[in-house]
């Protein structure tokens, strides 16, 4: 998830690509049994909101609506390990982080977007942004990365599960007209089971990638 | 991973999936074979995808050190040594909760192989190494942590050296008044590694919005993304603020 901070694009693309993590302490699993199921049941109420509000995705490692996998059945997974979000549209996860102020769950909060528009919800909400994880770039041997619009899809996922040949595949099926844009950004979100990819942003990628 | 060649029909279909581009047609082209020295065992082409139509892909039982392939770039599995899935640790995810990150101190993580690169830890040592010099701490949670033979200098065990994987992470915190310091041999070993890495400073919030780290990084030719990760601060602390 540290990658959250490090979605490439233009400041005017990232105006329409939010992501949300809700995280138990690790360590509650280590506590008592009722603790640890408070705060189950409160991630589970967590993802309620933020799935009623309007994520694009949503997902932990049971699957993630962004491929199709049905909400219910993601969230029937009993476990501390959370849940992402994706959000193209900053007023929705502002609704979900009011939401969750109001409901003082005292369960951990990870916005990633941009900072001016992450700092600005949070005033207006009145929240107090704890910690930032920033990112400085890529250093090395940069010559090796993909191109800056593989990148702006792979970087969706983290973990690199979505590899750019997989967009190549997907762009040339797109040109062909065998598969719509849409139905393409599910098929890719497909690896990425967390739950962190934006597919609204990956369709706006390959319309353009594949000149459509 | 490997391909049962009696299986393979080679149509690729698989080939899309590897984020390394392991995958390619074996002599003869009539069926397919994955590169073992690239192959980072993340799983993409087989339960991932599932995309093979004949079942031909399989993952063989992988010893040690290559099992470390599996651990590090195959976000389902865990690893041994922490338990816990993924290639860092809770970092600042729930620093509201635990404290972890306190006033006056940076988090400092290379993401060595990111983005989609993927390095072997030879480059992971070099990077190490050069750090350690200065006499910092690296995260002991961190699943890279257990494969330094030596923590104080940052070397590490030589039968790992050669294993390849997505991505692994040098994670340390320092006091905020030696992360210039980190950060010149950063840039220094950067043109050192045959990888590229994606560079995450860590700091508190103060309470006008703003964070010490920004401007000492701009000091030291860094300049942030406009987008960040910020934990917004509503976990219910387990320590005192000191």
């Amino acid at each position: 998830m540290s990658h959250a901070a490090h979605r490439f694009g233009t400041v005017e693309e990232l105006r329409s690509d939010y992501n949300l993590l809700v995280k138990p302490y690790k360590a509650l699993d280590d506590v008592d049994g009722k603790t640890k199921e408070e705060a189950i049941d409160k991630t589970e109420a967590m993802a309620d909101i933020a799935f009623e509000n309007g994520a694009v995705n949503l997902g932990r490692r049971s699957g993630c609506i962004g491929r199709g996998d049905d909400f219910r059945d993601i969230m029937k997974w009993r476990s501390l390990q959370g849940f992402f979000a994706a959000f193209s549209d900053k007023e929705k996860l502002k609704k979900v982080l009011k939401e969750y102020k109001k409901r003082d769950y005292g369960i951990s909060v990870v916005a990633g977007g941009l900072i001016e528009e992450i700092f600005a919800m949070c005033r207006e909400i009145g929240i107090k942004p704890h910690t930032i994880l920033y990112s400085f770039g890529v250093w090395g041997r940069t010559e090796l990365l993909p191109s800056e619009d593989h990148l702006k899809i792979t970087t969706l996922c983290g973990h690199h599960m979505v590899s750019p040949a997989m967009i190549d595949h997907y762009v040339d099926l797109i040109r062909k007209e065998k598969i719509s844009v849409e139905a393409a950004s599910r098929k890719l979100a497909g690896p990425c089971v967390c739950g962190i990819f934006n597919t609204d942003r990956t369709a706006a990628v390959l319309t353009r990638m594949a000149g459509r | 991973m490997l391909i049962d060649r009696e299986k393979c029909i080679g149509c690729e279909e698989c080939f899309p999936y590897c984020p390394v581009g392991a995958i390619r047609l074996a002599e003869g082209g009539s069926v397919s074979e994955i590169d073992q020295a690239e192959c980072v065992e993340c799983g993409c082409c087989y339960k991932r995808s599932s995309v093979c139509p004949v079942d031909a892909i399989y993952m063989p039982k992988l010893e040690w050190p290559r099992c470390l392939r599996e651990y590090f770039s195959n976000p389902d599995v865990k690893h041994p040594s922490t338990t816990g899935n993924g290639r860092g640790t809770e970092e600042m995810k729930t620093n509201d909760v635990t404290g972890r990150f306190g006033r006056g101190e940076a988090g400092v993580a290379l993401e060595l192989g990111r983005p989609g690169v993927g390095t072997a830890f030879r480059d992971l040592e070099t990077v190490a190494m050069a750090i350690a010099r200065l006499g910092v701490e690296f995260e002991s949670q961190n699943p890279v942590a257990e494969l330094m033979a030596d923590p104080k200098t940052g070397k590490f065990n030589d039968a790992v050296l050669n294993e390849r994987v997505l991505s692994a992470i040098i994670e340390l915190k320092v006091p905020v008044g030696k992360l210039r310091d980190v950060l010149a041999v950063v840039k220094e070993v950067a043109t050192k590694i045959d990888t590229a890495f994606s560079l995450d400073l860590i700091s508190r919030v103060d309470a006008d919005g703003t964070t010490p780290v920004v401007a000492i990084a701009q000091a030291a030719g860094f300049s942030p993304r406009p987008n960040t990760k910020t934990n917004v601060g509503l976990g219910r602390p387990l320590f005192k603020e000191a």
